[in-house]
């Protein structure tokens, strides 16, 4: 199984550094979509099916909490997982982030192992390289 | 301002940070080992507020930023790309050594907002009030000077 995978970060260069990840990760993709905030991670969520968010928190325009909470409120969209990729360390935000029903957390600077275990929980392992 | 504290733990965080995310191998040094008088240097900054609040700020040669940029993207120095996103890159190797130092220094509970990061050029002389003003910690990062500047603004 391919996945449709969105990056959200304000800061071109770890878009650029993830999507290298999710390669390295040998993750099977079949389109990455970028964006610079929560707001741009709203309208391609609302065009394009899309599998599997990762999501800085701190963004100018819509910061990544934002976001979170907009999608929640859409019916389709809640339903996508999200994965909060920060330089985040305070376990209170961490914390308010599960309860807002994120589906992990990794710390940036991150390693192509943390991007894969992630994506084995989701599928249940059916993403395992060959 | 309050004086820089934790100066072994921020240390270690730091080099970490570089290490894991940009190949980089620092030193901590005595501030008065390096030279800021010999060429161009940039200056990344950036706020946090919260419980505490203050300014997170890195110095460092100009010439500095392609590599950091090279070895976060995994390109050749030499790759245009590395040239249009190095002052991106060094804003964002601030973002998380400045995520990893206010664990280091406040510990995992309290939560703080972190502005965008900012990198512009720094003169010789801004530097030397920095390093006067004891808020900056001095390291040699692959033979360059790098000063590691954090400024706390409570308590005044």
């Amino acid at each position: 199984m391919s996945l449709n995978i969105l990056l959200v970060d304000d800061s071109e260069t770890i878009r650029a550094v993830m999507e290298k990840t999710l390669h390295i990760a040998e993750i099977p993709v079949s389109n990455v979509y970028h964006a610079g905030n929560g707001r741009e991670a709203l309208d391609i969520l609302a065009e394009e099916w899309v599998d599997l968010v990762f999501a800085d928190i701190n963004m100018p325009v819509m910061n990544g909490v934002e976001m979170i909470e907009k999608m929640c409120e859409d019916g389709l969209m809640k339903t996508i997982p999200v994965v909060v990729v920060s330089t985040e360390g305070s376990q209170t935000r961490i914390e308010s982030l599960k309860n807002k029903g994120i589906t992990a957390y990794i710390r940036k600077p991150f390693k192509p192992e943390d991007f894969r275990a992630i994506v084995d929980d989701l599928t249940g392992g059916s993403n395992a390289a060959a | 301002m309050q004086q820089l504290e934790n100066i072994e733990a921020i240390s270690e965080s730091f080099c970490t940070v570089l290490e894991d995310l940009a190949f980089l191998f620092s030193d901590p040094v005595a501030v008065d080992e390096l030279t800021f008088d010999d060429q161009s240097f940039v200056q990344a900054s950036m706020q946090y507020t919260g419980s505490d609040q203050g300014q997170v700020s890195l110095v460092l040669p100009k010439r500095l930023m392609p590599m950091i940029a090279a070895n976060i993207l995994g390109l050749d120095e030499d790759d245009d790309l590395v040239h249009d996103k190095a002052s991106d890159a060094v804003g964002e190797m601030l973002n998380i050594v400045c995520g990893q130092l206010l664990t280091t220094v406040f510990g995992d509970e309290p939560v703080f907002d972190l502005s965008p990061p900012v990198v512009q050029p720094v003169t010789s002389q801004q530097i030397k009030q920095l390093i006067v003003e004891g808020k900056s910690v001095a390291f040699s990062t692959d033979d360059e000077p790098v000063l590691l500047c954090f400024e706390r603004k409570l308590g005044e």
